[in-house]
């Protein structure tokens, strides 16, 4: 039997194997306690298709906006980070269509609260980072995997908020915070009458990421980051 | 021997070997079956078989002996062969040396040689040393003998070891089928009840009768049918004769086996079978009504449904029970028995309902069990028919040459034979009796109709006048099988008073009236003086100034005071309720106060002696206040007695001379028919002509009576009254009439038309001399009542002015802490400011309206709207955000030119994403218009198949703010511009459809353009959603008109919200209250035209208009007056949400009142004639409540009066 010196005594490596057993339990625990990622690929680390999961061509909607929005989509390294989305936006762009990515639909749980966490960082765009309500669209017949075009939108959750102003209709990311994690609990268990019937309506849950205002940071192209979306179910 | 002499002699001594064979088999046989007699025999002994076992052993013994003889039998029909016989003998002969059977067999061949042939000759040689005895097996002989006289000699042996129980266990093992019992030392005489059936659930007593010798046990063993055995110890023998030993099982739940035990004796077993309470399994009915019902046969469960049948109807049963029954039978009044072809489950049997007993059935099985059932059914009796006599409802007095009128109505719960209206004699007052016959006046035949309804009118009726006429309706239903229904109404009696009569009457109660009133004011007033002095003595300060304890008051001088206040109740509910109406008018404040401060006022009373010493206080002031109140009301309707009274001489005057215009145009037309038929001059007639004559004296004197009395009040009536006099008197109008009575008591009828003619002529003349006069003072009396309407309304509106002026005021100087006098400087400043600012405000909505064009209307509509709701937190603290910027937008061109630009377009622009905002907006703008005739042809952009709509909690923003930052109106616009960003009113009008209803409430102003439905504005244009909710929105709306008023399509509102119409002539909004009157086509609410309340209200109303203008125009009115006391408490019923019986009833008894208001109207003036002090008003107990709320299991109490009511005929 193998011993190791850990601060002049002697351990036996059988209990450094019990330690780290125990910890490992622990955060398997913690992770079965918070659930699994709702959002597929949520870490965009998927190497036979960095987007899978996700949807950034909107040609199919004939918006004229949309249509070039996934030439400004990409999946990048981001300084240590591995394998991060990109929402690249020049000015223009950034005062009026922005750049939109959203997750394909996660069919919703009646009555759970959900949680939705990301990380972002900017070089000046700001964003607007939440989580839609679907319901199918009228005429389609319902089936085990929904495109968004087969949904109709029927709900908007409140959004990340990565300042210190926890308020206001955009997420409030700056250049200068580097990497910043935000994260929301939802629905809101003290919605009004009038949110609670539009809640109700909900079958699909879509995280909705979206560049929008803010600054190209005196480039050509501001670029928002955004990686680790996690959306799971917590009750 | 010869060859065939040998066989004979073989085959002879083969039978002698088998019937020794035979011998041996019986010894043996019957060696054996006394063998197991005595083995039966001897454990019988010790093992007392019961019958089973007693009947099993003796069949195995049978069984033996069968075996045995069939075996003794076979021994005898064995057949030897005489070779086996030769065998036989040439082996108990050795010395015969096989020549026997050589010479048998030798002799049977056909063809024998030589040899064989001389064999034979030989003839059996030796055969004399042939002994046959000796051929007996004498050892297996011996044997079985002696095994037969072991056999007997055990038997018998035995039998003398034993004794007589071994004789009793033969006979009972020879014969199982005798009842004999085992010897045994204690004996079981009988146990009961044997085998027998008990109901489950019934106790069981087991018991069994036992002598025997004294130790012994006594044991019962019981079998459950679903359990295992128990033994139940009953005793110990006393050894004194026979004794009983029992057990009981207290409910039977299952079947039983059973025996006793008594030391060595043990009974039989015997079964018990548990049988299930016998009950009906089915029970089908068929109903056949009787046919006067025209209802159709009805099929029902017995056991579970529960019918209406009627009487009279025939009822098929057939029933099943869960076991065979004995009997059957169906009880109404007398017992039916029911039949069964089998006698098995199944029963049937018909039935009449010719009660309305219920009924029962009966059935019993063979076990004696029984069972009965009700049949639930509610058996309807054939009710008598009702009737019900809506006027008149008391005796009544009429005009002279009035004829009677009767309404009334007959129902029947099954239908009606006829009706018939009789007179009887006038002193009858037999109501609903049939004990003296009436003289039919006429008679209804009816098919069986269940409701009948008339309103019989005299006319042509020959009667006396001089005598009251007695009528009386007869109803007769159409029941069959016996005796049909018959109701009588209660008499109802016409009487035709001399004037002078009527006046001494009128003049008496008048006197009495006005005694009334002042007795009550006196009451009421006395006892509110002292109530205030028992008030007085409550308050500390007087009670310690007096030296005595607070609240000292006895509370026999609050009770005395209470009782006081209920005699004036009383009085004043007699005064109410008299149907002669002394009050007139006056009745309704009366009849208010009667149903509220009076019964108020007696319940604060009574509660104040039980009541805390601080509540007593504040009760008795409520008392004081109260009594106070009512004598206001009483003391105003004293003085005011003497105008109802001569408002009452005035109306009867006029009837009076309306009744002459009619009785005498009545006589003209029946004389001038007369002349050609003489059988229509009767002395009715006579009598009628003659009587109007005395009238019209009668009224002239009246008319100068009070043309004396009414000189000071009435002027102008007055000298009316005296001119009709002086007309009468110079035109000699009572000799005329007499004269026409003459000639027609003369038959000459010729002669009788021109006096007649010429007075009804003159009467007619003064009727529309009186009917000028009546018009002109209604109309007076109406504009004066007007004007102090007016009067009054404008001292209330000053009295609200200054009321809020003070309000303001006090608020002002409460908020204010200088309270120099340069506030109140500031105050008129502030004043004088908004005054001016409004009249702005009043100059802008003027110049708005100028600014719209005639806009285009799409006329289309997008039905598939969606609605996404976005959560938004509301900046903190931007409710209170003020003006960031105010800006002024000039009236470019470019919009001019987009306009125009837009003409030929086909295609929406697309949109980006929008949201909604966290804030209210902080900007005011200022626009600058473009005039009407600059703008071009706004271009409709065609609409989305589809339309998004994006809403959200509304933001937060104080009123005042938001009124400050309203934008000015404009006509700034577009026909489709690119969306997105934040949902805010827009600077411009758009015709894109593509509004949102957002988060915040449209600015107050003029907004034209198309749009979703979206939230409540002040816009004028055009929706394109095919359906939507109005939401919150802007609640400070002024009612207006959009220019097109009536634009197609139509919008499917979800909910219904009570917006007011500022624009969208879409066919889709609607409301109960009325609106602007418009261009556009009428579109009545699609949900329900108005409010119950609402209609109930408006005929009150009109009922009470009516009433208004007949009592201004010295009109009858009849029991209008009622007619709008139920209509006014159906109202309250209505709008205070009570149970809709009630409310029906309040209405039912409304048109009653009008029903009877119409009878008492249609023909001459009927008035009642009834003596008799009146009771309480109606539904006086069950209307007097209190201020408290009632509890309400009594207000439930009172609902379900009411339906009973309702439900009543």
């Amino acid at each position: 039997m193998s011993q190791y010196l850990f601060k002049g005594r002697k351990i036996r490596s059988g209990v450094l194997h019990s330690a780290f057993f125990i910890l490992h339990s622990a955060f398997l625990l913690s992770s079965a306690w918070a659930g699994p990622n709702l959002a597929v690929n949520g870490h965009f680390d998927d190497t036979n298709e960095f987007l899978h999961g996700w949807k950034y061509n909107y040609e199919d909607t004939g918006n004229e906006w949309l249509a070039a929005n996934h030439t400004f989509v990409c999946v990048t390294n981001e300084g240590s980070k591995k394998h991060v989305l990109a929402l690249k936006a020049d000015q223009d762009h950034l005062w009026n269509q922005g750049v939109t990515v959203d997750s394909d639909p996660i069919p919703i749980v009646p009555g759970a609260r959900y949680k939705l966490t990301a990380i972002a960082k900017t070089s000046g765009p700001d964003c607007r980072i939440f989580v839609e309500g679907y319901r199918w669209r009228p005429g389609i017949k319902p089936h085990a995997h929904p495109k968004l075009a087969e949904l109709r939108k029927c709900y908007r959750f409140d959004r990340l908020y990565f300042g210190a102003d926890k308020s206001g209709i955009m997420g409030g990311i700056t250049r200068n915070q580097g990497w910043t994690s935000a994260s929301y609990a939802f629905p809101d268990p003290k919605m009004s009458k009038l949110a609670r019937e539009n809640c109700d309506k909900i079958q699909f849950l879509v995280v909705h990421l979206f560049a929008i205002g803010g600054n190209t940071g005196g480039q050509e192209f501001g670029v928002l980051y955004v990686d680790d979306v996690i959306l799971e179910m917590i009750n | 021997m010869s060859p065939l002499g040998l066989q004979n002699e073989l085959t002879r001594i083969g039978r002698i070997l088998n019937r020794w064979q035979a011998e041996i088999r019986a010894v043996l046989l019957v060696a054996s079956a006394i063998i197991w007699l005595w083995l039966l025999a001897l454990s019988d002994i010790f093992f007392r078989y019961q019958r089973t076992g007693r009947l099993t052993a003796w069949l195995f013994l049978l069984a033996g002996a069968a075996v045995g003889l069939w075996y003794i039998a076979a021994a005898l029909r064995n057949k030897r062969t005489p070779c086996g016989v030769a065998a036989r003998i040439e082996n108990s002969f050795p010395k015969l040396d096989n020549h026997l059977i050589n010479t048998l067999q030798f002799s049977q061949h056909a063809n024998a040689d030589p040899m064989e042939q001389k064999y034979v000759e030989r003839n059996a040689p030796d055969w004399r040393i042939v002994n046959i005895k000796a051929l007996q097996d004498r050892k297996a002989r011996l044997r079985a003998y002696a095994l037969l006289f072991l056999a007997c000699l055990a038997l018998v042996a035995t039998g003398a070891l034993v004794g007589g129980a071994w004789n009793n266990a033969l006979a009972r093992m020879l014969n199982p089928f005798s009842p004999r019992a085992p010897i045994t030392l204690a004996v079981i005489h009988g146990v009961t009840p044997g085998d027998s059936a008990v109901l489950k659930g019934s106790s069981l007593a087991l018991a069994c009768k036992v002598s025997g010798k004294k130790g012994q046990m006594v044991y019962l063993d019981l079998w459950p049918e679903d359990d295992k055995r128990s033994v139940i110890k009953l005793g110990r023998l006393t050894g004194d004769g026979e004794e009983t030993y029992a057990h009981q099982i207290p409910r039977i739940a299952t079947g039983y086996q059973y025996r006793f035990r008594a030391g060595d004796a043990v009974s039989e077993r015997f079964t018990v079978q548990a049988l299930p309470p016998l009950a009906f399994s089915r029970l089908e009915v068929e109903a056949t009504p009787p046919a006067m019902t025209r209802l159709g046969a009805l099929r029902f469960n017995g056991l579970t449904a529960t019918p209406a049948l009627p009487q009279d109807s025939i009822l098929t049963l057939d029933l099943e029970c869960n076991r065979a029954l004995v009997s059957a039978t169906a009880v109404t009044t007398n017992p039916v028995a029911l039949e069964s072809p089998d006698r098995g489950q199944s029963w049937s049997g018909r039935v009449v309902l010719a009660s309305t007993h219920p009924l029962v059935i009966t059935a019993r099985d063979a076990h004696g069990a029984t069972t009965e059932t009700t049949l639930k059914i509610e058996i309807i009796p054939d009710a008598a028919p009702a009737i019900h006599v809506i006027a008149p409802t008391t005796r009544i007095r009429l005009a002279a040459g009035a004829a009677p009128r009767i309404h009334w109505e007959v129902s029947d719960d099954f239908g009606l034979v006829s009706v018939r209206l009789e007179t009887i004699p006038s002193q009858e007052k037999s109501a609903g009796r049939d004990n003296i016959s009436g003289t039919e006046i006429q008679a209804w035949s009816l098919d069986g109709t269940r409701a009948f309804a008339t309103n019989w009118n005299g006319e042509g009726l020959p009667f006396r006048m001089n005598e009251p006429l007695a009528f009386r309706i007869v109803a007769v239903d159409n029941r069959s099988g016996s005796e049909p229904n018959r109701t009588i109404s209660a008499p109802i009696v016409f009487e035709w008073p001399t004037p002078r009569a009527v006046a001494v009457q009128s003049k008496a109660a008048a006197d009495k009236l006005s005694e009334t009133m002042k007795g009550l004011v006196e009451r009421q007033r006395e006892n509110l003086e002292k109530t205030t002095s028992l008030e007085t003595a409550l308050q500390p300060a007087r009670s310690a100034a007096q030296g005595d304890a607070v609240g000292t008051v006895k509370p026999s001088e609050w009770r005395d005071a209470a009782q006081a206040q209920q005699v004036i109740r009383s009085i004043a509910g007699q005064l109410i309720a008299d149907p002669k109406k002394p009050l007139g008018t006056l009745t309704a404040p009366v009849r208010k106060l009667y149903l509220g401060m009076m019964t108020e006022v007696i319940d604060v009373l009574t509660r104040i002696p039980g009541a805390e010493t601080t509540q007593k206080l504040v009760l008795a002031r409520r008392a004081i206040l109260l009594e106070t109140q009512i004598l206001r009301v009483l003391t105003g309707t004293e003085s005011a007695v003497d105008t109802v009274k001569r408002n009452q001489e005035i109306t009867g005057l006029l009837g009076q001379l309306d009744a002459l215009v009619k009785g005498q145009g009545s006589a003209l037309a029946q004389t001038k028919a007369g002349v050609t038929n003489a059988a229509a001059l009767n002395t009715a007639l006579v009598d009628k002509q003659d009587r109007l004559a005395g009238e019209l004296t009668e009224f002239v004197q009246s008319c100068r009576k009070d043309a004396t009395t009414l000189t000071a009040s009435e002027m102008e009536f007055s000298k009316f009254l005296t001119l009709i006099a002086d007309g009468c008197e110079s035109n000699k109008l009572a000799a005329l009439m007499l004269k026409a009575a003459e000639c027609l008591q003369n038959k000459q009828p010729d002669l009788a038309i021109p006096p007649q003619a010429r007075t009804l002529t003159s009467l007619m003349e003064f009727q529309k001399l009186l009917n000028n006069w009546r018009i002109q003072a209604a109309t007076q009396k109406t504009a004066d009542a007007c004007e102090a309407l007016q009067e009054a309304s404008k001292k209330m509106d000053k009295l609200l002015e200054l009321e809020s002026k003070s309000v303001d005021a006090i608020r002002e100087t409460l908020r204010q802490e200088d309270k120099s006098k340069k506030a109140t400087n500031d105050l008129e400043e502030e004043y004088v400011e908004l005054h001016e600012q409004m009249k702005e405000s009043l100059l802008q909505i003027a110049t708005d309206l100028q600014i719209f064009p005639e806009l285009p209307v799409g006329n289309d509509l997008v039905t598939d709207v969606f609605q996404v709701f976005e959560e938004v937190k509301q900046k903190i603290g931007s409710d209170k955000f003020g003006i960031a910027a105010r800006k002024g937008w000039q009236k470019e061109d470019f919009y001019l030119e987009s306009t125009e630009a837009m003409q030929n377009t086909k295609k929406r622009l697309d949109d980006v994403e929008s949201w909604l905002r966290d804030q209210p907006k902080t900007t005011k703008n200022d626009f600058e218009n473009f005039d009407q005739q600059e703008m071009p042809k706004v271009p409709i952009i065609p609409l989305a198949s589809e339309m998004e709509d994006i809403i959200g909690d509304l933001l937060k923003q104080e009123e005042s703010i938001a009124k400050e930052k309203a934008d000015s109106a404009l006509n700034l616009l577009n026909p489709d511009s690119e969306m997105g960003a934040d949902i805010m009113e827009g600077l411009t009008a758009s015709y894109s459809a593509k509004g949102k209803s957002g988060n915040t409430t449209p600015d107050h102003r003029e907004q034209d353009g198309r749009s979703i439905v979206g939230r409540k504005g002040m816009a004028n244009g055009e929706t394109s959603a095919g359906s939507g909710k109005i939401n919150e929105g802007d609640e400070n709306i002024e009612k207006r008109m959009t220019q097109d008023a009536a634009q197609s399509g139509q919008v499917q509102e979800d909910g219904h919200s009570e917006a007011k119409a500022t624009g969208g002539g879409k066919g889709a909004g609607y409301g109960d209250e009325l609106g602007m009157s418009g261009s556009g086509p009428r579109r009545d609410s699609k949900i329900k035209q108005g409010s119950e309340v609402g209609l109930q209200a408006m005929l009150k109303r009109n009922a009470q208009a009516l009433y208004a203008r007949s009592e201004l125009s010295h009109v009858r009115t009849g029991s209008l007056d009622e007619a709008i006391l139920w209509m006014q408490k159906a109202e309250d019923a209505i709008a205070k949400g009570y149970p809709i019986q009630q409310v029906r009833e309040f209405q039912r008894r409304a048109v009653a009142s009008l029903k009877k208001t119409q009878t008492e109207l249609g023909g001459a003036a009927m008035e009642s004639a009834d003596s008799a002090a009146p009771g309480a008003p109606p539904l006086d107990d069950q209307l007097a409540g209190v201020r408290d709320e009632a509890p309400a299991a009594y207000r439930e109490l009172v609902s379900e009066y009411f339906k009973s009511l309702s439900a009543a005929p």
